[in-house]
């Protein structure tokens, strides 16, 4: 069944990925063509505005998918269309695992297609070998490709336990009688204030255990190795936490659930 | 066919369906229709026309061959008998009305023969 | 017994809105739920179908306590649209087939094709009694056991009245049993069995609709308003 759930989820959230999907290729094609007549000046400042706007949705387009992705495990659980997905003969964790994974799979696209879209528009011969050149010189004690592996595995924890906070908010928030929304933000800001107090106290611990930690970091030839180790333990954390806001989305949602 | 809410529906379809015996609607060894036939012809509950039908099979209006279905008896004689309990009921009822109405049962038989 | 409500209790806040409903339902019956709004009714059909947690007691379908194996041998018919208006027909009858084994898909084109609804036609262009319409033949298209049908016909004008109902009759078989909530009494009573009378969360009446009309030579809409007089 979990195939099944996840082609309707994902159907749904493409809806709204495929214009910002479209908005992305087409500035970086946009800016590409332009580039080539930017010696007269009103193409070039026109090819300017392009690049400018190409950054701000570059930057906006992982909290749009993360947007998406909120939107549409609310009007699919938790709004008049809830009424059919609650009802399907389907396990509630299949329900769950399947909007998990959308989220992760919406993730990937759009950083896919953003550096799809950035290469139309601004690549040139040896980029990548500069690239590594320069990123090699910052890492000191580790391969460009372990770096990079590491960067992206990161990023996936950091942005699958972000949204699972969300998720997590709107099943607790939408199991209340009334103001189901309100209860979902407040429930959304308690967890993120816990979530930076385990932080804290992570930090904390760190450094009770190692005191010599945070002063190897202050130092300017540190070892990305060290901070790589730093990184991790916080990975390790947030993924735990991640899994926290999994159980209690679950839990809401198999116990609790009171649509509207 | 409307329904009078206030009376079991399956009384006035039994009542209905008796009348379709007893005027030749279906023919005496005729096969009638099925549960559903009737539930769709009449849009009544399947259940209703069940109660109907063992109703009129209470009265042997109606028999049941095991797996062709139910027909009208054979027996003309129940369908006979009971025409003549159906005619003598609404005739009670009607002298019974006059009566009420303060008619004598001379006077009654004297304006039925003048309307003929 | 094929629907069985123990002590079912379900508070919203403070106010109860289900005060230990005890309802048992055999196969081949049609039963109507009937109640003033805000009676409970809504609340119940919704709890039967795993849509609110109790607060106490028990519901059981065909044996299964509320879960997957509940929710393969219910029809449920809310009393809102949940369909997607992005979707077109075609969309809505392939989601129907794919997750319920019991959905006949040849049979919801038959009964579309007699409203002539097209298989390309968008949810989003459709009139409120049509979108009714198609909820209702996805639900009637299916072989459950158990139909539960939250207010068929309300908001719906006569001759749509007429339809639902047909369609509800035409598609019922003697193995399944429909539950169907309203309180618009008179149109429907002709095709109950039985009748169950809520109000302000408590079950008051359970019981043949025959025997009822038998006993108060009355109809159940007029038995229903002297009970529920305000």
């Amino acid at each position: 069944m979990l195939g099944q759930v996840l082609k309707y989820d994902l159907k749904a959230v493409c809806r709204y990925l495929i214009p910002l999907y479209a908005v992305l290729l087409g500035l970086g094609v946009m800016v590409r063509l332009l580039g080539f007549f930017d010696n007269i000046s009103i193409i070039a400042i026109i090819c300017g505005l392009m690049v400018v706007a190409l950054v701000l949705v570059s930057v906006f387009s992982f909290v749009l998918t993360g947007i998406f992705s909120v939107k549409h495990y609310l009007e699919n659980l938790f709004k008049d269309e809830g009424y059919l997905t609650h009802t399907l003969p389907v396990k509630k964790e299949t329900l769950l695992v399947s909007k998990v994974l959308v989220s992760l799979i919406t993730l990937i696209l759009t950083a896919l297609v953003l550096f799809i879209s950035l290469l139309i528009a601004f690549y040139q011969e040896g980029l990548f070998s500069e690239v590594i050149k320069v990123l090699g010189l910052s890492i000191y004690g580790m391969k460009v490709y372990e770096f990079l592996l590491f960067m992206i595995f990161y990023s996936i924890i950091g942005y699958l336990t972000t949204i699972l906070m969300v998720y997590a908010a709107i099943s607790v928030g939408y199991s209340k009688s009334s103001n189901k929304l309100v209860s979902s933000v407040v429930c959304a800001l308690i967890f993120y204030f816990a979530m930076e107090i385990i932080y804290f106290g992570v930090l904390s611990v760190i450094v009770l255990i190692d005191p010599a930690f945070i002063s190897d970091l202050d130092n300017e030839v540190f070892m990305m190795k060290d901070l790589i180790s730093f990184f991790t333990i916080f990975m390790v954390f947030t993924a735990c936490i991640g899994g926290v806001y999994y159980y209690i989305s679950y839990r809401y949602m198999n116990k609790k659930l009171n649509l509207e | 066919m409307r329904f009078n809410n206030e009376i079991p529906i399956y009384l006035q379809l039994f009542q209905k369906l008796a009348l379709d015996i007893v005027t030749g609607k279906y023919l005496s060894g005729e096969k009638i229709p099925s549960v559903r036939e009737l539930s769709n012809m009449y849009k009544v509950n399947p259940n209703t026309v069940q109660k109907a039908l063992s109703e009129l099979e209470e009265v042997k209006l109606i028999y049941t061959e095991r797996t062709n279905g139910k027909f009208v008896t054979e027996n003309k004689k129940i369908i006979k008998d009971y025409l003549k309990s159906l005619a003598k009921e609404k005739t009670i009822i009607y002298i019974n009305d006059m009566k009420d109405l303060g008619y004598s049962l001379k006077e009654i038989m004297e304006m039925i023969e003048r309307n003929e | 017994m094929l629907l069985e409500c123990r002590n079912v209790c379900k508070n919203y806040g403070k106010r109860e809105v289900l005060k230990d409903v005890n309802i048992s339902l055999p196969s081949g019956k049609i039963v109507g739920l009937l109640g003033k709004n805000g009676s409970g009714k809504t609340t119940l059909i919704k709890a039967i179908n795993g849509l609110l947690s109790l607060d106490k007691g028990e519901i059981l379908v065909d044996g299964h306590k509320i879960g997957v194996d509940s929710k393969k041998v219910i029809s449920y018919l809310p009393e809102r649209t949940y369909l997607n208006m992005h979707k077109t027909v075609k969309d809505i009858i392939e989601y129907f087939s794919d997750f319920y084994e019991d959905f006949d898909k040849d049979k919801a084109y038959k009964l579309l094709s007699n409203l002539k609804i097209q298989a390309a036609d968008k949810l989003s262009i459709m009139s409120k009694g049509m979108k009714e319409k198609v909820q209702l033949v996805l639900v009637m298209s299916r072989k459950a056991k158990l139909y539960i049908l939250d207010e068929p016909m309300g908001g719906v004008d006569p001759a749509t009245r007429d339809y639902i109902l047909d369609t509800i009759l035409s598609n019922f078989d003697e193995g399944s049993t429909i539950l169907m909530s309203t309180h618009l009494i008179s149109d429907i009573e002709r095709v109950l069995d039985e009748v169950i009378f809520i109000d302000d969360g408590k079950i008051i009446k359970s019981e043949s609709a025959d025997k009822m009309r038998k006993e108060s030579g009355k109809s159940i809409d007029e038995v229903f308003r002297e009970e529920f007089r305000c």
